[in-house]
């Protein structure tokens, strides 16, 4: 498993943002202001790609956190 | 009073039909079964295809396990299929990503299966002359090849890919009586819409934008006995959309 700083550049490559944003593990997901269907997905395919792990649209729902997701991938 | 053969039956004929273990697939092999057809299905679980093989109507059928991403599995196939007077292409898998996280793996894993295999497979058979004078071959294809949904570049350019490659095969095998044609169904409910939806796609929207609902197996299965029955002889190279009304607003010819 990547350490949580290179989790955060693979997830901000995932998520596309086009406008700059600055993510801590503490930042909350549905806080960014491009956090959509598609940016969740990016995540799903991310963590299946670059984790070998499965996760749903329900386990997004159930995480708060960029840390949190993290842990979810762990 | 003449017995005058039914020409939307399918007795006497003998179909291939892939991607038999779930879905649309097994959902036709039924129904060609029904229909009076013999039936050779293949999938690649042998568990899934045993049951759908127990659900076929009458008997004389044959169940291959067979991964036709492979050429042996292809090549397995097409060694154990006897004279086919049809073929339904209904392997296929599906799995959204967004553009910008498409690879060469992913894109690999989609093409094999729902490009190439039907292809190679088509090859295979007309090479050992196991298809009849007069068959109908059928892609089953998927309105995405024109509709483009939301991260399904690769499958929907695997799916549209389907569409030259029978045009051109059917100008090559006309000159036998062949047929060759897609349908192209919209959302139906299946394993796979099942495993797209949770892979994160919200399809709720897209299922109330179509008129009549969702569809279901059996509504693809009974298009493709058509297409298979010597009823529609004179139909080839025809793209038939099967959607419940979804795409109509769509232009999507434009």
């Amino acid at each position: 498993m990547d350490n949580i700083d290179t989790f955060i550049e693979k997830f901000i490559t995932a998520v596309d943002f086009q406008e700059a944003v600055e993510i801590t593990p503490d930042t909350i997901l549905k806080d960014l202001p491009e956090w959509d269907s598609l940016a969740a997905l990016g995540v799903i395919v991310l963590s299946d790609m670059e984790y070998g792990k499965t996760i749903t649209g329900e386990h997004l729902k159930q995480v708060s956190t960029v840390n949190d997701l993290y842990q979810l991938l762990n | 009073m003449s017995v005058v053969q039914d020409p939307f039956s399918l007795s006497g004929k003998r179909v291939l039909v892939t991607g038999a273990s779930s879905g649309i697939g097994r959902q036709i092999a039924i129904t060609c079964s029904q229909m009076g057809a013999q039936v050779v299905i293949s999938g690649r679980n042998p568990e899934r295809l045993q049951a759908t093989a127990a659900a076929l109507h009458g008997e004389g059928h044959i169940a291959i396990t067979a991964d036709l991403s492979q050429q042996e599995g292809i090549d397995q196939l097409v060694a154990v299929s006897d004279t086919l007077h049809g073929v339904v292409h209904a392997a296929g898998i599906s799995k959204l990503v967004p553009f910008r996280l498409i690879n060469k793996q992913h894109l690999t894993d989609i093409f094999d299966s729902n490009t190439f295999a039907p292809m190679l497979l088509t090859r295979g058979l007309l090479a050992k002359k196991r298809i009849a004078q007069n068959g109908s071959i059928l892609f089953i294809s998927a309105l995405s090849s024109h509709s483009g949904a939301l991260a399904t570049s690769a499958y929907a350019a695997s799916k549209s890919a389907l569409l030259g490659a029978m045009r051109s095969l059917a100008l090559e095998i006309a000159k036998q009586g062949m047929r060759v044609n897609c349908i192209a169904p919209g959302y139906v409910h299946t394993p796979m819409l099942d495993g797209l939806g949770q892979g994160g796609g919200n399809m709720d929207a897209l299922f109330d934008l179509t008129p009549l609902g969702m569809g279901e197996p059996e509504d693809v299965a009974y298009a493709s006995v058509f297409y298979l029955a010597d009823a529609s002889r004179w139909i080839t190279r025809n793209y038939f959309i099967l959607d419940g009304g979804l795409s109509t607003p769509m232009d999507i010819y434009a």
